[in-house]
């Protein structure tokens, strides 16, 4: 009696068991040259994108591309939000490990820095790629040098840049009416403006990043950042940063105990008007919070005098990847000027475009001229110089060093 | 431990004493299972984090300090609504804060202590001077008591519904009479005579309220110490580093939380008896706790509720404005449209997983008997903190390639919402009066007949109440999501989360009230039901029909 009582149970769970859909494995086919014959067999994929999910707009906009690739191309665009780029990558150094060589769950994934240069050096990565996209050719590769260099490693192909980024702060004009100059008036305005400011706790990357331009700020020269570096020689350069930092965070709001966890944290902390600067790595994201309604009209934002470090993200595709034919579609219209400009409107993202706008037909130009601007953000100019990513040693060693001398209580 | 409503007929005599002794000691078997997993190198890694004590003492701590909170305050309101007309509705009120994702909640919290908060920015300018928030250390205290304070105002809703129940079905008048002939005042005599019999009824909500103290991530993201954080906060941000080796050190870590749990029931008993026996001794001064114990909980309560609606149609709302200068819909309407795909899987999945759940339960459970020897293994969740078991769930799941499917997700869930299905329904199932069921059986009725016609009419309060019970843990689901459905699956749950740790207030508010709605909707017709007598009229519908030979 007891059995027939389980039927309805065990088909119950056929039927969930079927409509989770095991994902399937294709077969490893070769892939064709020209793009218009990538794009025929792309048709029908879903392409499982792996992308930070952490900002509302950027996944909106990544929700418009994968509408417009089904249009286009008939790809079926899945965004898998991550909340740290290392959860895609850890996944595909497990997979691969595992032995799933094919058929991967990751198709294409947005990255640069350190996760490119573990994949990379792993062998984990498709490629080269960019040999394959039709738009590539219109990207800026004779006047941005990070297009094609991802924090002093050769892409070599790899990855297709997507987007440019340079790191900001941002302030209220109606609590601090006029910005620090240069790195040494903002340290100076820390000691005379205690608990009003803070970073992201690293790891976040916007807080690693603020703690890098500290490696610039104490002196160290450019050519020794962009060259890797040991564990003795970090402790004996980056010693400066730690003294400086030392005397900095008892002025730091919680006294420096106590960090965001992440650059949104941060945002919804100078929202709060509990600290009077935020940090963004996009230079139009304070004109895009301005226009979401999560940050108030005066906001505005600066760059010290020495520069701020500026790079390009990327986009890749692992080398167990299911569905290549579908990632390169959809790479590449990502580098369509169609694309590259909505990007840029800060209503919608506000991304730097890696495209050279004299490579552009006029009304590809058009597209770009168009795109509204806002006294939110700095123009180019007001930016320079920008400076380049040290070698990802130097910021996994930072990360580090940083935790454990102030990871621990007192 | 996740949501509501459990609360109608939990813990008989037979789940009680096997919480009293199966369960802690099953609690004392998971790290060495746990231990297995971890690679022999981890273990020297994490021994070399810095500050591993102080997070493991401060998860335990905040774990015992909270549920010590939450259970003191439920005892005394208890004693303050004894013998009052408001006994009867006063559970009412605490549902909406019970269908409110703990995630969310903290954040509601967190608005209302902060120095930038709403109670700071109602005495601000004119009160406290303060043109700009002080930098006071809340939420996020290092001593853990931001936390210990949202987690004993999320819990109590809980405990309070659960320890209402049993007292409404355990009879006391005749026990109290006789104590207040002894010269007993009634307080002194329901803390004294009844409240003992309440105790072991409400064991099992206490100890799975305990276990989610201790290793809980969603409240603690918000409202906990950091550097160090408690372990459970650590572990999972291990989980996800940038660093690869941070999984070693998750999975080192997972044994450790496991025996931390362990540790804490160990330190309940004792203690649980010492406030008991402060409690019972109280009398007067515990029934007047009680009044405070409510005002607060009605402040933070409604508070944070408030806060939550008024932050999910806020614009920017500057400090110290004490409202936000306009209100609309826009973020609602961003939120609908970034989380319907979202929401249509949580509510499937949820859907799939309570009907799962209480068909389960049903099968475990035998009709005006006791139930089946096995019945409390599914218990064992319970005291089980997800964030332990779903790395371990999550391993399994890559082995069989099922990681990242809804199958595998739905199974996570269904591990935690049959616990709370069991529960809900053994009493109702076990009472059902044997005779009925063996004319029914004397009468050849199939065993499928004698279900839909005398038992589902009969039962059919429970069974809505198991149903909505199930839905509402599947909703709170965060850690087996998050693990099983590998960033493929989202779920309110682990949207509003993401959407805090995006920083934005307003879509996380949007997404928890989101989050709530659906449980809401479950339980008002499972209320209803019991409230309307369903079962005895569709009883009396079926009975006439004699089943043909």
């Amino acid at each position: 009696m007891r059995r027939r009582d389980l039927l309805p149970l065990l088909g119950a769970c056929g039927g969930l068991a079927l409509a989770g859909g095991l994902r399937t494995r294709t077969a490893r086919a070769a892939l064709p040259r020209e793009i218009a014959e990538i794009r025929r067999r792309a048709r029908g994929q879903t392409v499982w994108f792996d992308a930070w999910g952490g900002s509302p707009e950027i996944n909106r906009y990544i929700a418009w591309a994968g509408e417009r690739v089904r249009e286009l191309y008939g790809v079926r665009l899945e965004h898998v939000r991550l909340r740290d780029t290392a959860e895609a990558v850890a996944r595909i150094v497990a997979e691969v490990e595992a032995g799933r060589t094919e058929g991967g769950s990751i198709d294409l994934v947005w990255i640069n820095g350190e996760n490119f240069r573990h994949l990379k050096e792993r062998g984990l990565l498709f490629g080269p790629i960019t040999p394959l996209l039709e738009n590539f050719a219109l990207v800026d590769v004779e006047h941005n040098p990070t297009v094609l260099v991802d924090f002093t490693i050769p892409t070599d192909g790899y990855e297709a840049p997507w987007g440019t980024a340079q790191f900001v702060f941002l302030y209220d004009t109606a609590r601090v009416p006029e910005p620090p100059r240069d790195f040494p008036a903002l340290f100076d305005w820390i000691r005379a403006n205690p608990g009003r400011f803070t970073h992201p706790r690293p790891p976040d990357f916007v807080g690693s990043t603020f703690l890098k331009h500290l490696l610039y700020a104490v002196g160290i020269p450019r050519e020794r950042l962009a060259a890797p570096v040991g564990a003795a020689d970090f402790a004996a350069l980056a010693r400066p940063v730690f003294d400086l930092l030392d005397g900095l965070y008892p002025h730091f709001w919680r006294r420096g105990r106590r960090f965001p966890d992440t650059q949104g944290a941060q945002h919804r902390l100078f929202a709060d008007g509990e600290v009077d600067v935020s940090m963004s790595f996009n230079p139009a994201e304070a004109a895009n919070l301005i226009l979401a309604g999560r940050l108030s009209e005066s906001v505005r934002t600066f760059v010290p005098a020495e520069g701020t470090i500026g790079n390009t993200h990327f986009l890749a595709i692992p080398v167990n990847a299911a569905h290549r034919e579908g990632a390169l579609t959809v790479i590449d219209f990502l580098l369509s000027p169609e694309a590259q400009a909505r990007k840029l409107d800060p209503a919608v993202w506000g991304d730097g475009t890696v495209l050279a706008m004299e490579k552009l037909s006029p009304e590809q130009r058009a597209l770009f001229s168009a795109v509204p601007t806002h006294p939110a953000i700095l123009p180019p100019e007001r930016r320079r110089p920008v400076l380049p990513e040290p070698h990802p040693d130097w910021m996994e060693r930072m990360e580090e060093a940083w935790l454990s001398r102030y990871g621990t209580p007192g | 431990m996740a949501f509501p409503l459990r609360h109608a007929r939990l813990s008989p005599s037979g789940t009680a004493s096997f919480g009293r002794i199966a369960l802690p000691a099953a609690a004392l078997a998971l790290p060495p299972l746990a231990a297995a997993a971890v690679p022999a190198q981890a273990w020297t890694r994490l021994a070399a984090q810095p500050a591993l004590l102080h997070s493991a003492l401060l998860s335990l701590w905040t774990g015992l300090a909270s549920t010590a909170l939450a259970l003191a305050a439920t005892v005394a309101i208890l004693a303050l609504l004894h013998g009052r007309s408001a006994e009867r509705w006063a559970g009412a009120p605490l549902v909406p804060l019970l269908a409110v994702p703990h995630a969310a909640f903290a954040l509601g919290f967190a608005f209302l202590i902060a120095p930038s908060g709403w109670i700071v920015r109602l005495l601000s300018p004119e009160i406290t001077g303060f043109q700009r928030p002080p930098d006071w250390p809340v939420p996020g205290d290092p001593f853990g008591l931001s936390l210990i304070g949202g987690l004993a105002l999320r819990e109590l809703p809980f405990l309070l519904l659960a320890a209402l129940a049993a007292k409404a079905r355990i009879g006391l008048v005749p026990l109290e009479a006789s104590a207040r002939t002894l010269g007993c005042r009634p307080v002194e005599a329901f803390l004294r005579v009844g409240l003992p019999r309440i105790r072991g009824r409400i064991r099992l909500p206490v100890l799975a309220v305990l276990v989610y103290g201790t290793a809980n991530v969603d409240m603690a993201a918000v409202l906990a110490p950091d550097l160090p954080a408690p372990l459970a906060l650590r572990t999972v941000r291990w989980f996800f580093d940038p660093d690869p080796a941070g999984m070693d050190l998750a999975l080192a870590a997972v044994p450790l939380l496991a025996a931390l749990v362990a540790v804490a029931i160990l330190l309940w008993r004792p203690l649980e008896e010492g406030l008991f026996a402060l409690l019972e001794r109280g009398g007067r001064t515990t029934a007047a706790c009680g009044l405070v114990a409510l005002a607060v909980l009605a402040l933070f309560g409604a508070g944070s509720l408030c806060a939550l609606v008024l932050w999910a149609l806020a614009g920017p709302w500057p400090f110290p404005d004490a409202l936000p200068a306009a209100l609309g819909t826009r973020t609602l309407e961003l939120a609908a449209v970034d989380l319907a795909g979202t929401l249509r899987t949580t509510l499937l999945l949820a859907l799939a997983v309570a009907a799962l759940a209480v068909a389960g339960a049903r099968l475990l459970l035998r009709p005006g008997g006791a139930p089946a020897p096995l019945v409390p293994l599914p218990l064992l969740p319970l005291f089980a903190p997800p964030v332990v078991v779903a790395p371990l769930l999550q391993r399994a799941a890559l082995a069989l390639g099922a990681e990242g499917t809804v199958a595998a997700v739905a199974a996570g869930h269904l591990l935690y919402a049959l616990p709370y299905a069991l529960l809900v329904l053994e009493g109702p199932v076990r009472r059902v009066p044997p005779p009925l069921f063996a004319a029914a059986r004397i009468l050849g009725a199939s065993p499928w007949r004698r279900f839909t016609e005398l038992e589902l009419p009969l039962l059919f309060p429970a069974f809505a109440l198991a149903f909505a019970t199930a839905l509402s843990v599947s909703f709170a689901q965060y850690e087996t999501t998050l693990f099983l459905g590998g960033g493929r699956i989202r779920t309110l749950a682990t949207e509003t989360v993401a959407y805090l740790a995006a920083g934005d207030r307003q879509l996380a508010a949007c997404a928890g009230l989101l989050a709530a709605l659906p449980p809401l909707l479950g339980f008002v017709p499972a209320a209803l039901a019991v409230r309307r007598g369903l079962s005895r009229r569709a009883a009396a519908r079926t009975g006439p029909r004699c089943p043909p030979r």
